[in-house]
């Protein structure tokens, strides 16, 4: 997949071993740059040094030019390792990829094209242009991994869709009484906590905020007396009307086709939503095809009965031959609780407990 | 003072920072433990942040340590502030303290006394504290990651039983 032969001292496993230091950059900002792509870079100077970057919050510096700012003039002859394509147009910063040729970079590793239209091979046709060396793929199965929300986001113009669903071993998520609090135990909800302050948004039934009165906040994430504000609380969106009371409030009323509601939350910079139920609004989500990865947190608990809420609601498959079959990307023991990662068409391999 | 025994080692490091979870602060301590280790030839292969408490920090060692053979080097929460509770979420997931690991690296400044920092081993990951500021998160590290390589190689050749 390399876009230009590898030069005569091409080495794979320095590739792969810087590449994947770039990711590990990324992953550190991963709750503070959406709706920009949380994206890791690596200078490694001709003497041998190596610099780090990573996306700041909207409106500071891409991944590239803050490595670049931390060689300073030690770029001049680098290699620069990014784990996506620099990008080639003005937004609320200059092109990366004319800045990476100003700054004198020799070599330039990438992981992924940036699948956002504006960039899209450009970028690497202005370095290309620059007469720098380029490689492409380094490590792309992973990246791709990492930007997945972000990918969907790009490409389907619509925010990356996680559901969650917390539910017995016989997948009822509530008595028949209404009480649902809770099923699994902390280590299962601070687990969903993380997926909340991954997501940008959070979508819940107006009949689960009159039952649960849920805030939908991070408060795992929160510190005593820190107001965090790159945006770790997720906009919380309700599906119907919720009292103004109600904890969830501030939030924002969406009604209409799934489809409209998540287009309007992609152009609001939404590029990951997390489904948090209750079971009409999972059923319908399910329904529709629009769920990108479910997050099943089952317990060791039984209710025993066809009495208790089931995880979907309204009719589901009448025969064998019409079920949803899907592929478990992971199963992870969670304290007393299972998580099973369940994604659409996925041959992935399970990762065992 | 580079070794070249360092070679082949694989470090990861996790930042541990409410600030940095909120976006208000960059993670320089982190990017300052790495320099470390690149310059030593150690290979960095993973970075996560999580923030303050014990159980955040107990959850996230538990996931990096998992099937890992290596170095593990914390950031922050070594202090003496209401959320700094590294050493305590640390201490959950520890098989075997090092305390000769810890000492050495409060001695490398006057203030290294005021971190509560533990080491010691999870499986075959060797996991080093170090404060919260990128100069102490640094030096402390430079003081000990001579032994490092002999370490990790001991925890994977000593003879266990399972």
């Amino acid at each position: 997949m390399s876009a230009s032969g590898p030069g005569p001292e091409f080495d794979h496993s320095r590739d792969d071993r810087f590449m994947r230091l770039a990711v590990a950059n990324a992953s550190t900002v991963r709750l503070l740059a959406p709706p920009n792509p949380w994206v890791g870079a690596v200078v490694v100077t001709a003497q041998g040094d190596v610099f780090q970057g990573a996306t700041s919050a909207p409106g500071g510096s891409h991944a590239e030019i803050g490595a670049l700012r931390a060689a300073g003039e030690l770029a001049r002859g680098s290699t620069l390792y990014s784990t996506l394509e620099p990008c080639s147009h003005h937004g609320r910063t200059g092109p990366c990829a004319q800045a990476i040729v100003d700054a004198g970079v020799a070599r330039v590793v990438v992981g992924l094209i940036d699948p956002d239209p504006q960039v899209a091979g450009r970028g690497i046709a202005l370095l290309r242009s620059g007469g720098l060396e380029i490689s492409v793929g380094v490590g792309a199965a992973a990246i791709a991994e990492q930007l997945r929300a972000y990918i969907t986001h790009r490409t389907l113009g619509r925010p990356h869709v996680v559901l969650k669903l917390g539910a017995s071993l016989d997948g009822r998520i509530a008595a028949p009484d209404g009480t649902s609090q809770w099923i699994t135990g902390p280590e299962a909800r601070a687990d969903g906590h993380r997926l909340r302050a991954e997501s940008d948004a959070v979508v819940v039934g107006a009949g689960t905020v009159r039952a649960d009165n849920p805030s939908l906040t991070v408060s795992d994430f929160h510190a005593a007396g820190e107001v965090p504000d790159a945006g770790v609380d997720p906009l919380r969106v309700v599906l119907g009307r919720a009292d103004a009371g109600a904890r969830v409030q501030p939030a924002r009323s969406c009604s209409g086709p799934l489809a409209d509601v998540l287009a309007e939350l992609a152009a609001a910079g939404v590029v990951q939503v997390l489904v948090e139920g209750g079971a009409t609004v999972a059923g319908r989500f399910h329904a529709a095809g629009l769920v990108d990865e479910y997050v099943f947190y089952l317990a060791p608990v039984i209710f025993g009965g066809d009495d208790a809420r089931a995880m979907f609601a309204g009719a589901g498959a009448s025969t064998l031959a019409e079920v949803w079959r899907g592929g478990f990307h992971s199963v992870t023991r969670l304290g007393g609780d299972v998580r099973l990662v369940v994604r659409p068409h996925d041959a992935g391999s399970v990762r065992a407990c | 003072m580079a070794d070249h025994d360092t070679t082949g080692i694989e470090a990861k490091v996790l930042t541990v920072s409410d600030g940095v979870i909120a976006g208000t602060r960059e993670d320089k301590s982190g990017v300052a433990l790495v320099t470390v280790l690149t310059s030593h030839g150690v290979t960095v292969v993973d970075r996560q942040v999580v923030a303050d408490g014990r159980d955040n920090v107990a959850a996230a060692l538990r996931s990096l340590a998992e099937g890992f053979t290596g170095l593990i080097v914390t950031t922050g929460g070594t202090g003496f502030g209401p959320r700094d509770q590294t050493p305590e979420g640390t201490r959950v997931v520890l098989e075997r303290e090092a305390p000769g690991l810890a000492e050495a690296m409060r001695l490398v400044n006057p203030l290294g006394r005021l971190s509560r920092g533990v080491a010691g081993t999870v499986g075959s990951a060797l996991v080093l504290n170090t404060p919260g500021s990128p100069k102490g998160a640094a030096e402390c590290l430079a003081a000990v990651i001579d032994v490092v390589p002999h370490a990790v190689r001991l925890m994977v050749d000593a003879p266990t039983i399972h």
